[in-house]
Formats: C-alpha cells, sequence, structure tokens
C-alpha cells in the first residue's frame, strides 16, 4: 500500500516536472520567434529592401542567422561582438563571398560601451561607412574581426546551400 | 564532502563572498546590475517559498535532482524573459546568467527551504515563516549591492550610467572614465578586494578582528 502511495507521489511528481519542461519549451519558441523577427526587421532597415520568405540559415553554433535579400544578391544577418568588456550587436548585410558590404551598430551592452562603427568597417573591409558613435578601444578590432569571419564562413555556406 | 561524508557548508561571511564572487565578474553596469540581481533574488525566493510544501511529495532519494531541476528551471525561465525584453543586456551576460542556478544564494535558498522535520506543524509553519523572510531580506541586501556595484564599475569605466530599458536615457556623468580598468573582469574582482579591504577595516574600527 505504501509502496501504491509511493509510486503515486512519484508519478504525480513527474507530470509536475514534464509541464515545467513543456512551459520552458513553449516559451523558448516564443522568444525565438520574436528574435527572428527583431532581425528581420533590422536587417530590412538596414538593406531598404523586404527579406526573402525562405527561412533563415543558422550557423554551425546556431548564434546567428543568415537571411537572403529579396531580389538582391545579398544577405543579411545580426552579428554579436564579445568581448570580455561587454557586446554589441551589429545589423550586416554580406556579399555571397561573405564580404561586409554595410553595418549599423543596433545595441551595446553595457549601454555607453566605447564603440566606433566607422572606424570598425574600415577595419573589417578598408571602406568606410555609418555613424562614429564613440572612440574605439583595441579590442573591438579583434572581437569583431572573430565574430565576421564566422559570419563570413555560414554566409558562404548558405550562398553555396542556395539559400 | 569532508572525509565524514557529510555536505561541505560555508561559514556565513565565506558564504557571503561565494555568492558576490561571480556577480563581481559578470556585472559591468548599473544595467546589468539590476539584471543579474533582480534574478538572482528572484531565484532564491521563488526557491524559498517552492522548497517546503513540495518537500514532503518528494520522496528523499529524488529530493535533491528535483530541486536541482526546480531551480534549473527557474533560472531558464527567468533567462528566457531577460532575452525576451532586454536582449542586449542577456547577451552581455552570457554564461553568467545560466550560473544563477548553482549561485550559493539559490543553494542556501535549497537548504533552508529543506530542513529536517520540526516536532510539531505549528512550530515548522514558524521556522519556516522566519526562514523565508530572512532570506528575503539576504536577497534584497545582495540585489542592492549588486546595483551599486555595477553602478560604480560602469561610472569609472565608463563615465556613464544607463538603465537596462533602450528608451531611458543613458546618462554619461563624466568627460572621460577615470578607471577604464574597472570595466573589464579583472577590474570587478579589483572592485570586490577593495571592498573587503574596507569592510576588514570597518571591522578593525569597531574592535572586532575576526570575520
Amino acid at each position: 500500500m505504501a509502496h501504491k502511495a509511493d509510486m503515486g507521489r512519484i508519478g504525480l511528481l513527474a507530470a509536475m516536472t514534464a509541464l515545467f519542461a513543456l512551459l520552458i519549451a513553449f516559451l523558448s519558441f516564443v522568444v525565438d520567434a520574436r528574435t527572428m523577427a527583431r532581425e528581420r526587421v533590422l536587417i530590412a532597415a538596414l538593406a531598404k529592401r523586404p527579406l526573402s520568405s525562405r527561412p533563415p540559415v543558422s550557423s554551425p553554433g546556431g548564434t546567428m542567422r543568415v537571411y537572403r535579400i529579396e531580389g538582391e544578391p545579398f544577405f543579411g544577418s545580426l552579428v554579436e561582438i564579445r568581448a570580455p568588456q561587454g557586446s554589441a550587436f551589429i545589423a550586416a548585410l554580406f556579399s555571397a563571398s561573405g564580404e561586409p558590404q554595410e553595418i549599423r551598430l543596433v545595441d551595446t551592452s553595457p549601454a555607453l560601451l566605447p564603440f566606433d562603427e566607422a572606424r570598425l568597417f574600415r577595419d573589417l573591409v578598408g571602406k568606410k561607412s555609418g555613424r562614429a558613435v564613440g572612440s574605439a578601444e583595441s579590442w573591438i578590432p579583434r572581437a569583431a574581426q572573430k565574430a565576421f569571419s564566422e559570419a563570413a564562413g555560414t554566409i558562404r555556406g548558405a550562398a553555396a546551400g542556395g539559400l | 564532502m569532508s572525509e565524514h561524508g557529510s555536505a561541505f557548508v560555508p561559514q556565513s561571511f565565506l558564504l557571503r563572498f561565494f555568492v558576490v564572487c561571480p556577480l563581481a565578474a559578470a556585472v559591468r553596469s548599473l544595467s546589468e546590475g539590476l539584471a543579474i540581481g533582480l534574478g538572482t533574488a528572484l531565484i532564491c525566493l521563488v526557491l524559498g517559498l517552492l522548497a517546503p510544501p513540495l518537500r514532503s511529495l518528494v520522496p528523499e532519494r529524488l529530493r535533491f535532482f528535483f530541486f536541482l531541476a526546480l531551480s534549473s528551471g527557474t533560472t531558464l525561465l527567468y533567462g528566457l524573459a531577460l532575452e525576451y525584453s532586454l536582449p542586449a543586456v542577456a547577451a552581455g551576460l552570457g554564461v553568467y546568467l545560466p550560473l544563477l542556478m548553482v549561485n550559493e544564494l539559490s543553494l542556501k535558498a535549497l537548504r533552508q527551504g529543506t530542513p529536517l522535520p520540526s516536532n510539531t506543524s505549528a512550530e515548522a509553519e514558524c521556522s519556516r515563516q522566519s526562514r523565508f523572510a530572512a532570506l528575503a531580506i539576504e536577497a534584497l541586501m545582495y540585489l542592492a549591492f549588486v546595483i551599486v556595484f555595477g553602478a560604480i564599475r560602469e561610472l569609472a569605466g565608463l563615465a556613464s550610467l544607463s538603465l537596462p530599458w533602450p528608451d531611458m536615457p543613458r546618462i554619461r556623468l563624466l568627460p572621460v572614465p577615470p578607471l577604464p580598468m574597472l570595466v573589464a573582469p579583472a577590474g570587478g574582482f579589483m572592485l570586490l578586494g577593495g571592498a573587503a579591504a574596507l569592510y576588514k577595516v570597518w571591522l578593525r574600527l569597531r574592535g572586532r578582528r575576526s570575520l
């Protein structure tokens, strides 16, 4: 009888844990959908053109998604630059070879992290673009090179895969 | 574990130091202080509130795993809520956000929420309420500490103060950051070391030698 009661309690516990797991899974889908919607708006605003309706391609680590610009040989992504002093989100347009064509600083954390969009773009591709936000620190180009080289690899893969 | 097989439970001061160490590395600004401080306090309070009533439901041999799952799930929910509302802050905190589930304060909440049974139910209820109140006060103290700590780091390292909401004004208070190193991870530990030294001096001034 005691064994039966114990089994009942374990069953109830398992059901509660399963419900909790389902709630977390559902909320993670909601967050993912909102993040994708935000990325699409930011990239479309940068490209000044709508995005293709095809589903985006994720990077191998799942850290970024690549979108195709409708009717143009360009791809867009929201690149996260991560460094010990903080992180920054950059909306970027790439060619099919993975070369950045246009970038825009979206957000930084901490909020007033020293950041120079124009210098960053110059360091990445030897061109000038965007507005200056502050003076750049030495870590930004290194962290940006790493993030953009990962993005370029994903974009080359997506272009080869026919996105 | 000690050589007698019992769990290692740090003494009071050491435990508090264990709580603030990972927070000191993670919190670089007022906004990050608010985000991680609220997370720590919330998870600690949820665990402190849910653990006692669930204790009788969970068999002894499953208790540890169940409460660890509860702690992880609550941390995940908070992380998702933060990612939904403030993606840049969530990304900035990175791996430190999931670490809240094994934060020493969360583990303390689990330990306090799952005590040995008392002799009478009235005694157990009274003891549960006082433990929860103590936990709530402690969680709020950590929240205040982390907010002040983040504000000092941001002010010294970036010469600014910013709240996590994008629409809020981001205030630049000084023309040049006085101590840019404070915004780097090492800066957090330097500031924590300074705070510990000040605490030691304060203890000596009050005539106490030990912590």
